[in-house]
């Protein structure tokens, strides 16, 4: 079975608590639709053929990776024979297919491969979450990351993904030109810094909230993914999960190999999977303990905190 | 058992990015079996990455480091040493930390002797004003080799030792440095540097940027970094990576379309108390300074699978993309020829 | 048993090996104590009561956090109830947790609060503000605790451990090596009232239970570094088993190496690395000790056998006006390849053995963090002392209980 995915890179424009609306590119799942950060997320079975429709409406090519996953791309490299894009590439006002198997379940970032250094930090990201054989999100009994027998079973799901803006670039970038030293000054959960991470999801260009809720006792699978060029560390506040998959393998397999941590440390481009049972009623912080990244721009709280509510 | 004896000269000389600056290094270069009267032309040749020492475990290593000064700079008399970083139970007179053994002067030598305990990757470097003398170039690769080890026989072509299932028909390490500009030109124009104002401006696989990465060992335009960091192999070979980090940063690489196994860690394998397998896949392979991974993959369908650093603006030559840590895995329908030797 | 722990937030000035004396913010166990950097270490054992008595003196609402420790409650005079974040106008966080306010403000709110809770796992842990954390934590307020085992037991050795009786974590001797960083425009700002920008951070100072090295050699409660009690200097005899406890207290990744030998990982954040019969500890030459996390390991080192008759080096040592020996007009170096022997030095360099010990240094590998302001040697360095059997006293790397009191 194949499923289509259709997604459009475009401009747009995003918010960040206290300043003007800033430049963009981000991919889109319909014409219609305006760019969203991060990218749509997909929500497709282990096993399925994803056939991926890229079309660019940026001002330049662009491509589109996925990590994680067994693929053989198709690079292209300029006249010196370096690397252009390490994709197939869409030319502007042009389309590029891929098709990619979903052979494993987790999440899994896709994001542009041509220039990612200036594509991928001004939002062209996402996150496709791969269900695992017997899934059904409509019987919550089948809920689990990676399956039976790897102890991943979940009553609540919640997928974050970290990023980072870097303003200058963005403004520098959209205007033509060619950025400098990266130093980003916000910091993001699923494309919003503090306090619009705990808002709930909506239509803006940044649709996904960050906010949790789940009533004691409730298993909470949290899965974090960094698609930040920085090293982020979650911290959980009250609460000490147990690791379950590390960059979408599971831990428990033929021996249980998973542990209990309190914070855990992402490089750039990996992704924890924890678990762990709701505690008593109240709230609890979520933060970045790379305490210089709880701030928009200095101003704090910002940056990467979410609250989970237990009720 | 065999008896290995290496010399390794310690020195400056220079090195060349791929926007074509010249970076001034100190370094050492292999003069193993050179006559004596022809070591003092090895001065100013210093070679980044350093040579791959290379041993069995239950072999007799002596390695004789000779500091022959820096031509670049006639004004340091600057010791060195070699730090076998890694060596289990070492003694200090051979672990290389001038602050508790011995440093060699220049013009002199000093033999290190080593008989290795474990199989796995490890780095060398000298740890004289390690701050600098590192980041100038010092760094070289070292392999310990099972004590079965049989590149003839592929049972017993492994990295840890028959039935650990580290098997490998090819091998690359991919040693990750950084060079900041200004350190170099500071220590060419005999200036102080304020090293908590590091910052790199290259970031180096094999001792090359990118495009340099990916050009043939021993390329003419690059007579001081003879290391390429170019992948190869034929579908269907597993591939061994030995990761080492002597860059003063953390990195996070990747290689397009093909997920990692992580076998060995720190020139360990993974395993628990009762050896459990506590070995792992990675999608990004995440490598802090003074680490070793040990990292396999079967080589998929013939292609061109690029290795970047996932922190992607590491990939420019100072501010300036292409370039950096990126290199590729190329990958042939089994036309390639066995492989000599790592990175061959 | 319950362990009562008073502290004070308070400000004071750490010095650096290089000279310079910075503001920073800390916590003292005494009213009329000194700030301390790190905090003071808080020992206690698996079921106790502990009660936190924290007194606010500075001039903002300050909290404490207890990550890893379930069901934390706290009392600020109306009796205990579970910590709660606390948000202000806009439904915005203005803490992490229940705080002490400030002495000034004019809402009078209580500059006294008592946290409790009882460890319910032994392990290594961290404390740390939870207020304003983007800049108290980095100014200081943070600190180390100790959960020791229910079975603890110092006199018995197979109870000596980190983690209980039969969990591989027997120990002879235990270090705890608190890593934080320091940028000390940052704390200059906070002194004078000046804008705190923590985009602008950048650590000129890398401190090792807050002080730098060569300072992290010297023993703890010397005199003259009032504010930094804390020494890192660790001691061994051969093949005993030594406990590092590394925890992240400032804001940055440090991979520290320790010469020497590996260590074997056996808990993290104050969890021991084992599945039922499952046993997930690991070994490592170079540990990355991320912000907020601990690393439990064992260390051991045995030499190679090395003895001047049965199993002489070797290799000839050359003549010593061939050998460099000694950094800045000093060495660690015996003179000797062998333990427990002293041979000569080159005349005019300090000898700073003792009795033939060797010594291994365990250092941040991202070299740049062993300088002090640039200047090689400082920062997140220290050695590993290694004395002949025998002749090391038995106190050496014993970490006593924080008081306790009667309930």
């Amino acid at each position: 079975m194949v499923t289509n995915i259709d997604l459009w890179a475009k401009s747009g424009s995003i918010i960040l608590p206290g300043r003007d609306p800033l430049p963009f590119w981000g991919f889109s799942g319909s014409a219609g639709a305006g760019a969203q950060l991060p990218g749509p997320r997909y929500d497709v079975m282990e096993g399925e053929s994803l056939h991926i429709t890229l079309s660019n409406q940026l001002p330049g090519t662009t491509s589109l990776v996925l990590s994680g996953v067994e693929f053989t791309p198709q690079p292209v490299k300029d006249g010196q024979g370096r690397f252009v894009s390490y994709n197939t590439e869409a030319a502007p006002g042009g389309s590029a297919a891929y098709d990619i198997v979903a052979a494993r379940p987790g999440v899994f970032l896709y994001q542009s491969g041509t220039a990612p250094e200036t594509q991928v930090q001004m939002g062209l990201y996402g996150v496709i979450v791969v269900r695992p054989l017997g899934y059904d999100p409509g019987n919550p009994s089948t809920w689990s990351g990676y399956g039976p027998g790897t102890g991943t079973e979940f009553d609540v799901e919640k997928v974050l993904v970290i990023g980072e803006v870097d303003t200058a670039w963005h403004e520098e970038i959209a205007g033509g030109g060619t950025p400098s030293d990266y130093d980003p000054g916000y910091f993001t959960l699923n494309g919003r810094s503090y306090p619009a991470t705990v808002d709930p999801d909506d239509a803006s260009s940044q649709p996904y909230g960050s906010g949790m809720a789940a009533a004691p006792g409730q298993r909470i699978l949290l899965r974090i993914i960094n698609a930040g060029f920085l090293n982020h560390t979650l911290s959980l506040d009250g609460v000490t999960a147990r690791v379950v998959a590390g960059d979408s393998w599971p831990l428990k397999t033929s021996i249980d190999t998973t542990y209990r941590k309190n914070t855990i440390t992402l490089g750039s481009g990996q992704s924890y999977d924890l678990l762990f049972t709701a505690p008593a009623t109240g709230k609890y912080v979520i933060y970045d303990r790379d305490l210089n990244h709880v701030v928009n721009a200095n101003q704090f709280p910002g940056g990467i905190i979410t609250i989970l509510e237990v009720t | 058992m065999a008896i290995i004896e290496q010399r390794l000269g310690a020195t400056d000389g220079w090195v060349k990015m791929p926007d074509g600056n010249l970076f001034y290094i100190m370094g050492f270069v292999d003069i193993t079996g050179v006559p004596e009267t022809a070591v003092v032309s090895y001065r100013g040749k210093a070679r980044l990455i350093a040579p791959l020492v290379e041993a069995k475990v239950g072999d007799e290593v002596y390695l004789t480091l000779t500091n022959l000064g820096f031509p670049g700079r006639p004004d340091l008399d600057d010791s060195h040493t070699v730090h076998w970083h890694g060596f289990p139970n070492q003694i200090p007179l051979y672990d290389g930390v001038p602050e508790a053994s011995v440093a060699v002067r220049v013009g002199r030598d000093f033999d290190y002797y080593y008989k290795p305990l474990d199989p796995g990757t490890y780095m060398y470097h000298c740890h004289f004003e390690p701050v600098e003398h590192i980041q100038m170039g010092m760094v070289g690769p070292l392999i310990a080799r099972p004590r079965d080890y049989d590149p003839g026989v592929p049972a017993l072509k492994t990295a840890y030792g028959s039935g650990t299932g580290t098997e490998f028909a090819r091998e690359y390490f991919v040693f990750l440095t950084e060079l900041d500009a200004r350190a170099h030109e500071f220590m060419v124009l005999v200036q102080e540097y304020d090293w908590s104002e590091y910052r790199a401006d290259y970031y180096l696989i094999n001792g090359r940027a990118y495009p340099d990465t990916v050009k043939d060992n021993g390329d003419p335009s690059l007579p001081s970094q003879p290391f390429s960091a170019r992948i190869k192999a034929n579908t269907g070979d597993r591939v061994l990576l030995r990761f080492v980090n002597l860059g003063y940063q953390q990195h996070a690489i990747e290689i397009v379309g093909i997920p990692l196994h992580v076998a060995g860690v720190d020139a360990q394998r993974p395993v628990g108390l009762n050896g459990e397998d506590l070995s792992y896949g990675k999608n990004v392979l995440y490598v802090a300074p003074g680490q070793t991974y040990d990292v396999m993959f079967t080589a998929p369908a013939p292609g061109t699978y690029p290795l970047y650093n996932r922190n992607c603006h590491k990939n420019m030559n100072a501010g300036v993309a292409p370039g950096g840590m990126v290199s590729e895995v190329a990958v042939h329908p089994g036309t390639l020829p066995p492989q000599p030797g790592p990175n061959a | 048993m319950l362990r009562n722990v008073d502290l004070w937030t308070r400000d004071g000035f750490f010095s650096t090996p290089d000279g310079s004396s910075i503001y920073f913010w800390g916590l003292a166990s005494r009213e009329d104590g000194k700030a301390q950097l790190p905090g003071p270490l808080i020992v206690v054992q698996q079921g106790d009561t502990v009660r936190i008595n924290l007194t606010n003196t500075l001039p903002e609402a300050t909290s404490l956090l207890f990550p890893g420790q379930e069901g934390v409650t706290v009392d600020d005079g109306t009796g205990p109830r579970p910590v709660q974040p606390r948000f202000g106008p806009g439904g915005v966080l203005t803490s992490f947790t229940d705080y002490a306010d400030y002495p000034d403000n004019p809402m009078a709110n209580p500059t006294r609060v008592t946290y409790a809770f009882t460890p319910e796992n032994p392990g290594t842990y961290l404390y740390w503000s939870g207020t304003n954390v983007h800049r108290q934590v980095l100014m200081g307020l943070h600190g180390c605790l100790i959960v020791r085992p229910a079975d603890y037991d110092e006199s018995v050795p197979a109870r000596r451990t980190a983690y209980g009786e039969g969990t591989g974590t027997e120990f002879d001797r235990e270090y705890v090596l608190v890593l934080a960083e320091v940028d000390p425009e940052l704390n200059y700002n906070v002194e004078h009232g000046f804008p705190y920008r923590v985009r602008d951070y950048k650590p000129r100072y890398w401190t090792m239970n807050g002080r730098c090295a060569v300072d992290t050699m010297l023993p703890s409660g010397v005199g003259y570094l009032p504010t930094q009690p804390y020494g890192s200097m660790i001691t061994a005899e051969p093949g005993e088993k030594v406990l590092f406890r590394y925890a992240g207290g400032g804001i940055e990744n440090h991979p520290l190496h320790p010469h020497g030998n590996h260590t074997r990982i056996v808990g993290l954040d104050g969890r021991l690395l084992r599945n039922g019969a499952t046993d997930l500890s690991y070994k490592r030459f170079t540990v990355l000790v991320g912000p907020g996390q601990t690393y439990d390991q064992i260390f051991i080192w045995t030499g190679l056998g090395f003895d001047p008759v049965t199993h002489p080096i070797p290799t000839v040592l050359p003549q010593l006006q061939n050998l460099a020996v000694g950094h800045a007009g000093n060495t660690l170096w015996s003179g000797s390849a062998y333990l427990g022997l002293k041979g000569d030095l080159p005349v005019g360099v300090a000898d700073l053995n003792d009795m033939g010990e060797y010594y291994f240094m365990l250092h941040s590998h991202e070299e740049v963090q062993i300088t002090n302001w640039g200047k090689y040697p400082g920062g997140l360095m220290t050695m590993v002392a290694v004395f002949p059997s025998g002749r090391l006293g038995e106190r050496h790397g014993r970490i006593p209980y924080t008081e306790s009191v009667p309930v």
